[in-house]
């Protein structure tokens, strides 16, 4: 075994690598409310051939007025794979993308063979830290774009070009599939500003991150909407109920996980700024601690943390001699890993669920078209994608995850029902509710069951579902 | 050594107390809970946090005082795991940052303070009392809905069919509930003193009319 070709051992670990990167996508891989809206609004498109100009087709305590589409190519691209392959074959694609965002961090910035064995850790720790949230939906190309991005950049540090054509189609591309494509513009220039703290000789050159980034920019406005979708974008960042997504609040720091990426970051910031090799120590060291912070704020940004860590740690291990690690790393040592990586991969597999429906009350759905029951229907925020998906608009849900469009008090309203606080009932009466399904076990759901006005028609896995009596 | 070459460091000193004055009781209220910058209280403390590991990590890469980083590192770290280690955090970070002869580490702490003393925008401003103002609110807020309860909450009041009942009439309409809009604009031409009111309840039945018909109903 010892004697193996070192080049085929190699091949053999980077293969089980590659494996179990592909195993922790599709373990976690699930298609939550966001997914469904995101297939119910790339259908709608698909039959109409043109992008919504009047209201929301699909709820009916949306704000009225005009809906700007932000991920247009997105919705499209993953309604077009559902209708002709299923829901499956669009968990698939999704896998697919991650696994694509993952690859591109851990391959793209550790160009050494030892680096990549030293960056494997990181690259399990990126999708690890965000699976809970790991859905088929604009975030994965969002990720992708923001992989791309990181490596363009450490190309650049590096003196190498980065063709013209990259930043236009990558600009074009975000901006049409995740409302996070302001990051093409944001992250060289914070790339810019931090590389002023290295030394003179140090730093990554401006003109061609200036460039980069006015041609990104270029790229963002070829979109249906041109600028728009960035006025819009922005006025969804600065929205109250943006910052009341549970994306968008701290994460829950008791948690070993996040203690963890918070303590790598600022570890790997510590250990490039003490013991790392030029160029761009601080740099490198001020962009992983603007992310911690920006952590520190929102989970959201745990995800491009651990990104930004990966793109770090194989950028700097890839600068050491490459024989350092290898020396210490025998065949057996790679076989070993190599087969470890591959247990790990298949007892992921093995406790998987396929089902593209495990998360969404289908049995409750059912039960209100089957019963026929009277509209308006309440319903939790994170499955009304789900109903947009179902009913296509023939009935329509409360709420979705679409928040832009719900900051005109229904997300408030929602949230007051979410925890059953004082004035639930006249939320009901507000919005002339008829018929309720909530998630069983929930504050909601125990209140209804107490009130008199109030009957339970179905009892479902996921949901139960209520009808108001008659007066 | 100087007062000036000092001043950067003082300056941080009297910030960071300001700092902690300000937030007041939310620097020692709950100290075992996780730190959440959205809890009440700690939006100015997050920008505390975010200000001392800058302006440390600035200090201590200038002087090369690596240890001292690792510890404030690791203060910043607990301190999110338990919110009442904030108060470790400070002094480990003031000690980095004290010795620093530069300006841009209290600056950097002031840049991060600064947002975040910034009042949030409040999500339920104070609402009108006047019920026909609420409509209104409502309304420009593009909630038809609650527009819609607060004409109706409104006409419960008028001991005549007026003004109010003409807007759950209209409210009623843009929520596709057609039939309790013609109901309501029946109750208002056969009963409604105001021949104004009449006038407008009137037009309105009228321009329905022709929108049912364009729609072919």
């Amino acid at each position: 075994m010892t004697d193996a070709d070192p080049r085929v051992v190699r091949w053999a670990w980077f293969a089980a690598g590659i494996a179990l990167i592909a195993a922790l996508v599709w373990t976690n891989m699930a298609i939550l409310g966001d997914g469904f809206w995101t297939l119910a609004t790339g259908r709608w498109i698909l039959a109409h051939h043109a992008l919504p100009t009047g209201g929301d087709p699909f709820a009916y305590a949306s704000r009225p007025g005009p809906w700007i589409v932000h991920m247009p190519l997105c919705q499209v691209a993953l309604a077009w794979i559902d209708l002709h392959a299923g829901l499956t074959a669009v968990m698939l694609a999704g896998a697919a993308i991650e696994i694509a965002a993952a690859g591109v961090l851990w391959l793209g910035n550790a160009r050494t063979f030892a680096a990549r064995v030293g960056t494997l850790p990181l690259a399990l720790w990126f999708l690890y830290v965000g699976a809970g949230d790991l859905s088929v939906r604009g975030q994965l190309f969002g990720d992708l774009g923001f992989a791309v991005l990181l490596w363009c950049m450490q190309r650049m540090a590096r003196g190498a070009r980065v063709h013209a054509a990259v930043p236009i189609l990558l600009g074009a591309l975000w901006a049409n599939t995740h409302p996070s494509f302001l990051l093409a513009v944001a992250l060289p220039l914070l790339w810019l500003a931090v590389a002023r703290l290295d030394p003179a000789g140090e730093r990554t050159p401006a003109r061609p991150v200036l460039l980069f980034a006015a041609l990104a920019a270029a790229g963002t406005l070829m979109n249906p909407y041109g600028p728009m979708m960035h006025v819009d974008v922005a006025r969804l960042l600065m929205d109250p109920t943006t910052a009341r997504v549970d994306l968008f609040e701290s994460p829950d720091f008791h948690s070993p996980l996040w203690l963890a990426t918070v303590a790598s970051g600022l570890a790997i910031a510590w250990l490039r700024l003490g013991h790392g090799h030029a160029p761009r120590q601080r740099s490198d060291a001020a962009l992983l601690v603007v992310f911690v912070i920006a952590t520190c704020w929102a989970r959201r940004y745990g995800t491009l943390l651990v990104a930004v860590e990966l793109a770090v740690a194989g950028a700097a291990l890839s600068r050491r001699a490459p024989g350092l690690l290898s020396r210490h790393l025998g065949n057996r040592a790679l076989l070993v890993t190599a087969g470890i990586e591959v247990l790990a991969a298949g007892a992921l597999l093995s406790t998987t669920d396929v089902d593209a429906l495990r998360d969404v009350p289908v049995g409750a759905t059912r039960c209100i078209d089957q019963l026929r029951l009277p509209g308006n229907v309440m319903n939790p925020y994170h499955w009304g994608g789900y109903f947009d998906y179902v009913w296509h608009g023939t009935r329509k849900p409360f709420i979705d995850g679409r928040n832009q469009l719900f900051g005109n008090g229904a997300y408030d309203d929602s949230q007051t029902l979410d925890s059953a606080s004082p004035g639930w009932d006249r939320v009901l009466d507000i919005y002339k509710v008829r018929t309720v399904l909530w998630a069983r076990g929930t504050p909601l759901d125990r209140a209804l069951a107490r009130q008199p006005g109030w009957q339970i028609v179905c009892r479902a896995r996921l949901a139960d579902v209520y009808v108001r009596r008659a007066r | 050594m100087t007062l000036r070459s000092h001043a950067p460091g003082a300056v941080a000193v009297v910030v960071c107390i300001a700092a902690l004055a300000f937030a007041g009781h939310a620097v020692v209220a709950t100290p075992l809970a996780a730190f959440a910058a959205q809890a009440p209280g700690q939006k100015l403390l997050f920008g505390l946090r975010a200000g001392l590991l800058l302006a440390a990590t600035w200090a201590c890469a200038e002087r090369r005082t690596y240890r001292t980083l690792a510890v404030v590192a690791a203060a910043f770290v607990a301190s999110l795991a338990a919110r009442g280690l904030l108060l470790v955090l400070v002094p480990a970070a003031l000690m980095a940052i004290a010795g620093a002869k530069r300006w841009a580490g209290p600056a950097a702490l002031v840049a991060c303070l600064l947002p975040s003393a910034w009042p949030s925008r409040a999500a339920n401003a104070s609402l009108p009392a006047q019920p026909a103002a609420l409509v209104a609110h409502y309304r420009a807020r593009g909630n038809l809905w609650r527009a819609r309860d607060a004409a109706l909450q409104w006409a419960r009041t008028e001991q005549v069919p007026g003004a109010a009942l003409l807007e759950l009439a209209r409210l009623d309409w843009a929520l596709g509930q057609r039939r309790e809009a013609a109901r309501a604009l029946g109750a208002l031409r056969e009963n409604a003193k105001d021949a104004s009111i009449r006038a407008r309840a009137d037009a309105l039945m009228r321009r329905w009319h022709l929108e049912e018909h364009r729609d072919g109903r």
